[in-house]
């Protein structure tokens, strides 16, 4: 036990972020976490809440009140297994302290343990809010008594330990009893695949609910015909227990509940123990192809390129073949129209294309409008959400002393990484802009106004974010997730958008419906600010943001 | 040229990690630093080449000033970290081409050199793979031929030769011999003595940041009127604690 509790500790030491030290930098950093924290995360969590309050206040008149609260666990389950997957293989079989760690006298379900609460308490600050605000939604419909309250919460703690107990037990027989995963590389291809599979599922079967009949899927769901509800009944039960336990009052229902936990951490450890080190064996041997034959071929092709290139090129092939990099990174920035098609097919809006275009030519139109909000908004929201430009510094890690000794200016240096994020963000949204465009036939001026806006919001929010990562990058990491997820600026850059994209299509709303003023009016004051925003953090970029850059001394 | 003139840096910590510390590397000069683990060895040496900034203190490299021509310094710097493992996802010849453009390597000597320093360092048939796949000592000769693709004047070098099998150091030894016959300037860190020994026209040693010794072989055997450079090194770290 004593050797458990040591290495919790000293795996939590090694994901802290460092502090900072400077007066003006911590005030800067609490600024940015109240944001964080009241634009985004209580928001999120809130409207979580009240949605639960909502269906179980409707829910109760036909007597099936749990149902609301139970569909929002087992999607935050279903949720907590498909991004843990990735976290947990990494952490059991690919994190680079594993090397020190298998020689020293622990036993593999130490190992495995430690590893294992490490990730669950980093994990799940933002998944305990969203499981306490249902919860609350669901108490206030409900009226619960106070043990109720607190078999609730600590039910509601522990949520996330069957989800990450499944990953960690399918990591353990996959890495043992198969040798498909045998670099880091292929279990973050494969995750990224399942994601996008769940994903994929997931819309499908919104995608199915047309009229969004609600009476009728609350009635498929409780009578079990509904396949996605149907199937988290199976795989979670311990949703089941836990509201039994507190929505019914039931000690006996809590008993169950904590009595499956323990269970399925029981034949974790007892799997950790039999598997574990048999699966680290064979790994990492990355394949070696020997060819003298394109050597002459290949010295042929060593021809000079522009110092702007030759550093974009190395940077996007970092991020293409960094399998981390590539999902969090550049995929996501792709996936976007999925979850519009979901709204699309959910508000079951159906318009021919002929019917779209009249509707965006006419005059003052509405369509134009939303279009033109819509196109900034995603812009800045999708370049926050990719994380280019708040990651920049954080992903060199111990490479970014190269920045420093290399004869290729700052500014320079600064402006390519930036010139990636941009090209990158404003790929992933305008590719499908100009798709829409077409097929409606959009007026080519208005393409080319959507396009400027793109390239401006994508360029705020990336020196923006630049800018708060050279104030204090994560750059002591050994593997590329904890760049990004113990990275907190992409968080900082994140919530700061949201706000940015607020004011901007929340004004640009207000300038159409209670001003009445145009598409073109509307563009004008939206390219006069962005403008305005991009002069700004591209100068406080050059200035102060080369300087933060300068005074890191961090390796 | 190297010229280093009362340099001294601290971290967070109070300590001081380089302190006071001048010493100078002559055109034709190969100059071995030397110094137990921690001694301030790669903080000097990170200092040199634009990574650290100095607390105070001057760095020339040739006729620059590093607080003031920093650019044009790092252009004729030939500068290996003592760590190797760096942009392992691209392939050695993807690499070393990206080095070359960034210290602008023309097109007409590019191919030769790098076909000369794959062979010095038997990197024919890995140069197409990703670097993933490279050993520690494979990784550490791309460091090599990074650092040296362009030219470089001054070669500032962290432990050049650690990892590097005996026929590789072989090589890289009689290249930093002759590049300092050529009329430039070697500063290379090392823990191995007889390698400074055999190769080092003077040494500097420094513990706790500040010089201990700064001279030729001669002088230092002269001075503590013994042959065995390990027994000098020893007795000096003792005379240290002492103190
Ligand atoms: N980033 C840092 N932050 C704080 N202290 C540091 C940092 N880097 C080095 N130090 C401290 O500076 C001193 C000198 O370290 P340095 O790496 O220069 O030693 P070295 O001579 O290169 O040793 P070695 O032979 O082990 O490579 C040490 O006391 C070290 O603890
Ligand atoms: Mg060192």
């Amino acid at each position: 036990m004593r050797s458990y509790f040591s290495l919790v500790s000293v795996f939590r030491k090694a994901m802290k972020m460092d502090k900072p030290t400077e007066k003006s930098q911590k005030v800067k950093v609490a600024l940015l976490g109240f944001i964080a924290i009241f634009f985004v995360m209580i928001p999120v969590a809130a409207g979580c809440g009240i949605f639960v309050n909502l269906i179980t206040g409707s829910l109760s008149e036909v007597g099936k009140e749990s149902i609301g609260i139970e569909l929002i666990l087992g999607f935050i389950s279903l949720f907590t297994m498909v991004f843990a997957l990735n976290v947990i293989f990494n952490e059991f079989y690919f994190s680079n302290d594993i090397e020190y760690l298998l020689p020293l006298p622990l036993r593999a379900s130490q190992i495995t343990g430690a590893k294992f609460t490490t990730a669950f308490l980093s994990e799940n600050f933002m998944q305990f809010l969203l499981v306490l605000t249902s919860i609350i939604g669901f108490g206030l419909a409900y009226d619960m008594s106070f043990l109720q309250w607190i078999t609730a919460i600590i039910g509601g703690f522990l949520l996330p330990v069957i989800p990450m107990v499944y990953c960690a037990i399918i990591s353990l027989l996959l890495m043992s009893f198969t040798r498909i995963i045998k670099s880091r590389d292929t279990i973050r291809t494969m995750s990224v695949i399942v994601t996008f599979i769940i994903l994929i599922a997931l819309v499908l079967s919104l995608g199915s609910l047309r009229n969004l009949d609600f009476d009728n899927y609350i009635n498929s769901v409780a009578e079990g015909k509904d396949a996605f509800a149907a199937i988290m009944r199976y795989i979670f039960p311990h949703i089941g227990f836990l509201i039994e336990a507190f929505a019914g009052g039931s000690v006996l229902g809590f008993l169950k509940y904590l009595g499956i936990n323990i269970l399925w951490i029981a034949v974790f450890l007892v799997l950790s123990e039999l598997l574990y080190l048999r699966g680290m064996t064979g790994l990492n041997s990355a394949k070696v192809k020997e060819s003298r034959k394109g050597y002459e071929k290949l010295l042929d092709k060593c021809k000079m390129k522009s110092v702007e290139k030759a550093y974009f090129s190395k940077e996007m092939k970092m991020l293409v073949r960094t399998p981390v990099y590539f999902s969090n990174c550049v995929a996501i920035s792709f996936i976007w129209p999925i979850f519009l098609y979901v709204v699309v097919r959910v508000m079951n809006i159906n318009y021919s294309l002929t019917e779209l275009h009249n509707m965006y030519v006419e005059n003052n139109s509405d369509f134009a409008v939303i279009m033109l909000i819509f196109v900034v908004g995603i812009s800045i929201i999708m370049t926050a959400m990719n994380s280019l430009g708040s990651n920049a510094f954080s992903r060199e890690g111990k490479n970014f002393s190269f920045i420093k000794y290399i004869p290729v200016s700052y500014k320079k240096q600064w402006n390519i990484k930036a010139a990636v994020s941009i090209v990158i963000s404003t790929l992933s949204i305008y590719i499908y802009v100009l798709i829409f465009g077409i097929a409606i036939r959009i007026p080519v001026i208005h393409m080319l106004i959507y396009f400027v806006l793109t390239v401006l919001s994508c360029g705020i929010i990336t020196y923006m974010g630049m800018l708060l990562d050279s104030m204090r990058p994560k750059l002591m990491w050994d593997d590329e997730l904890s760049a990004l997820r113990e990275n907190n600026n992409t968080f900082f850059n994140m919530a700061v958008s949201i706000l940015i994209a607020g004011v901007l299509c929340g004004g640009g709303a207000l300038l159409h419906y209670m001003a009445g003023l145009e598409f073109v009016a509307i563009a004008a004051i939206i390219l006069g600010v962005t403008v305005c925003l991009i002069i700004y953090f591209y100068i406080r970029s050059m200035t102060q943001g080369i300087k933060n850059v300068i005074s890191l001394e961090e390796l | 040229m190297i010229e280093i003139s009362n340099l001294t840096k601290s971290f967070s910590n109070e300590k001081k990690a380089v302190s006071d510390l001048s010493f100078k590397v002559n055109d034709g000069e190969i100059v071995g630093f030397i110094g137990p683990n921690g001694a301030g060895k790669t903080t000097t040496i990170k200092m040199m080449t634009g990574i650290l900034k100095p607390d105070s203190g001057s760095i020339k490299i040739n006729e620059f000033d590093m607080a003031k021509d920093a650019f044009e310094a790092k252009k004729i710097i030939g500068y290996i970290s003592d760590s190797p493992d760096m942009f392992v996802k691209l392939k050695g010849i993807e690499f070393i081409n990206f080095i070359s453009d960034i210290y602008r390597v023309p097109n007409d000597v590019r191919a030769e050199r790098i076909k000369y320093f794959a062979g010095q360092f038997g990197l024919e048939d890995v140069l197409d793979n990703s670097m993933q796949g490279y050993s520690h000592g494979m990784r550490q000769k791309m460091m090599i031929v990074a650092a040296l693709v362009h030219n470089p004047a001054v070669w500032i070098l962290d432990e050049p030769l650690t990892g590097l099998d005996p026929q590789s150091a072989f090589n890289l030894k009689n290249m930093m011999r002759q590049h300092a016959d050529e009329g430039n300037s070697v500063l290379f860190s090392t823990h191995v003595l007889e390698v400074a020994e055999k190769l080092c026209d003077k040494v500097i040693i420094i513990n706790h940041g500040e010089k201990l010794f700064y001279g030729t072989l001669d002088e230092l055997k002269e001075k503590h009127g013994n042959n065995d450079l390990e027994k000098i090194f020893l007795e000096m770290m003792d005379n240290e604690k002492l103190l």
